[in-house]
């Protein structure tokens, strides 16, 4: 139990400290606030009522208090730009921000964990070099320009794939995949090589542990001892990089929407600082955090729920 | 390759090899650019945009007809100076906070992590962007919001290593003898951990090139026109029917610069190790 405790508690300290981190930095801006935002030549009418939002004459803890306060109502403040709740410009953008970190993380999982699992059973010295150069490779090439080479090669050479835009699920499914395959794919080179390293190497530490000599002297083909005993154990570690890639996948997402102008999160982020909208990035940055504290938080508890052993730690 | 040759341990190994003169490209495309570059790579001509690879423009020219050349050898200088700009950043606040964690522990050590652990919640460039929004754009900015993301690298590694060698031997003696804090932390340990943290600055080069990349590419990085591997990007795109090899010349740059260092970072660290 106390293992629940201290891991809840640990989660609520994190969330304060994002929390305290994203109003300060909004805190430190040069100058009268109001003025920055609306700029010098602004209507002092304007000015005035904006800073009698922002409540700029109160103390600083107050006004964390009672940003905190409505934020955990829901209210994140008023877009300048859009005139509209912070909160309902984000859940609009959202949907399409999940659907493409749920696609990534499934390529990912298609592709890294055949793979990884291929290079763990033939570990030979003959593939390791290449394997890693290559390994590099995915990790090394920034999502952004994997995106526009594979805009340039499969949409404006072959045309298999729409050119940019984002369609709705409900509206259209197979267009929505088609449509989100591309960049999910980007993102998903990064990960899976991050996934392959971790699966190969804890396959390989798992393969030299006694239980699965047993296995073996009992006369069981390699193939059963792998999907039986091996990969069951050697999957436990690598959950825990699950919440990593969570983290990767939605800061690559950043970026990788506005190469293919899908209208999630991450374009929205480049376009409220184009704005200089201040209450919509400053809930977005807050909004992001949260679902990877969130993330990393379910993460390890449901890593102590399938290996007890690490509550004892 | 002689057998006394000093670099040979590093040399044998394939990926600080191959690392090395992925970097050295780059370098040396830097160190021409301060000696010798074809055209201003500001200079605007129409007449000759979106060209192919002539004799006149080696790589061809862009939308507005600068050589893009010029512009590569240019912008090798930016990406190599934001980096070194962050790293150094990364190092000289990331490194003591590690230190002063690893070496007492305790209170100061679990406040400390508490801080660095929670800007993991930050995914990506976010962090960045968020700095880039309040105070604007512009070089100083850009290397304070990319240093401050590579802080939490530095400190553990610092603090791992300074953790291990704080009760080793060689420390309790030079304590014995009434050394200070400050001199067993400087003198005695940090020698010890300079091999990790040369892996984690190239590691954290490689990141810092990479993000720097993506702050331009949306246009939030280097302010045009001064040529960025990241902006060139970004203007590429737009001209993807008509030029496919403007928009594969940035992102071969971009990921020159970041397989090089990610490699020489992976060969230093099995290097260590051996």
């Amino acid at each position: 139990m106390g293992y629940y405790v201290r891991k809840i508690l640990g989660f609520i300290v994190t969330l304060f400290l994002v929390s305290v981190i994203t109003f300060l930095v909004f805190q430190i801006l040069p100058g009268d606030p109001a003025l920055v935002i609306l700029g010098v030549d602004a209507d002092p009418v304007q000015i005035e009522a904006l800073q009698r939002t922002m409540h700029v004459d109160e103390p600083v803890v107050e006004r964390y208090v009672s940003w905190v306060g409505s934020a955990l109502h829901g209210n994140l403040g008023i877009s300048f730009r859009y005139q509209k709740p912070v909160s309902g410009i984000i859940a609009d953008c959202f949907s399409v921000t999940a659907l493409l970190a749920l696609f990534t993380l499934v390529l990912t999982i298609l592709i890294g964990l055949p793979i990884g699992i291929w290079l763990a059973k033939h570990d030979k010295a003959k593939y390791i070099v290449p394997f890693s150069l290559v390994s590099q490779l995915g990790v090394s090439i920034p999502s952004f320009c994997m995106g526009i080479l594979l805009i340039s090669i499969f949409t404006v050479k072959l045309r298999w794939f729409p050119s940019l835009g984002f369609t709705p699920w409900s509206q259209n499914p197979l267009a929505c995949i088609k449509g989100l395959f591309l960049p999910s794919f980007s993102l998903s080179l990064g990960t899976s090589a991050v996934l392959i390293r971790y699966l190969r190497v804890s396959i390989i530490s798992e393969q030299k542990l006694d239980y699965v000599r047993t296995a073996r002297s009992k006369g069981l083909d390699e193939n059963t001892v792998l999907q039986r005993h091996v990969l069951r154990n050697s999957l436990i570690p690598v959950i825990t990089i699950f919440g990593m890639l969570v983290a990767d996948v939605l800061g690559g997402s950043i970026i990788i929407e506005n190469v293919f102008s899908l209208p999630g999160i991450g374009k929205l982020i480049a376009t409220s600082i184009a704005t200089r909208d201040l209450p919509l990035i400053q809930g977005l940055v807050m909004y992001l955090a949260c679902i990877v504290v969130v993330c990393n938080a379910s993460v390890d508890l449901l890593y102590s729920l399938i290996d007890p052993r690490i509550r004892l730690l | 390759m002689k057998r006394n040759f000093p670099l040979r341990r590093y040399f044998s190994n394939i990926h600080f090899a191959i690392g090395f003169y992925m970097v050295m490209t780059v370098v040396s495309l830097m160190i021409l650019g301060f000696f010798y570059i074809p055209y201003d790579p500001n200079a605007i001509d129409i007449a000759h945009k979106l060209q192919g690879a002539t004799t006149a423009h080696i790589l061809g020219t862009d939308q507005l007809g600068r050589d893009i050349f010029s512009r590569v050898l240019v912008g090798t200088r930016v990406s190599l100076l934001i980096g070194i700009l962050v790293v150094g950043f990364g190092v000289l606040i990331g490194t003591p906070l590690g230190a002063l964690s690893g070496y007492f522990g305790g209170k100061t050590d679990e406040v400390i992590m508490k801080v660095i652990d929670t800007q993991m919640a930050f995914p990506g460039i976010l962090l960045a962007l968020m700095i880039i929004a309040v105070f604007g754009t512009s070089l100083q900015n850009t290397v304070l919001a990319l240093g401050l993301m590579s802080i939490p690298r530095f400190t553990r590694i610092a603090r791992s290593g300074f953790m291990k060698y704080r009760n080793a031997e060689f420390v309790q003696a030079s304590r014995a003898r009434g050394a200070s804090h400050a001199r067993i932390l400087v003198l005695h340990i940090l020698p010890n951990i300079v091999p990790e943290l040369l892996v984690t600055a190239s590691l954290g080069f490689a990141s810092a090139v990479m993000s720097e990349a993506g702050l331009s590419y949306l246009g939030l990085g280097m302010q045009p026109p001064n040529p960025s591997f990241g902006k060139m990007l970004s203007e590429a795109q737009n001209y993807i029917l008509q030029a496919w090899w403007y928009v594969l010349i940035p992102s071969v740059a971009i990921s020159l610069l970041v397989m090089g260092f990610n490699l020489l970072g992976d060969g230093l660290q099995s290097i260590n190790q051996q």
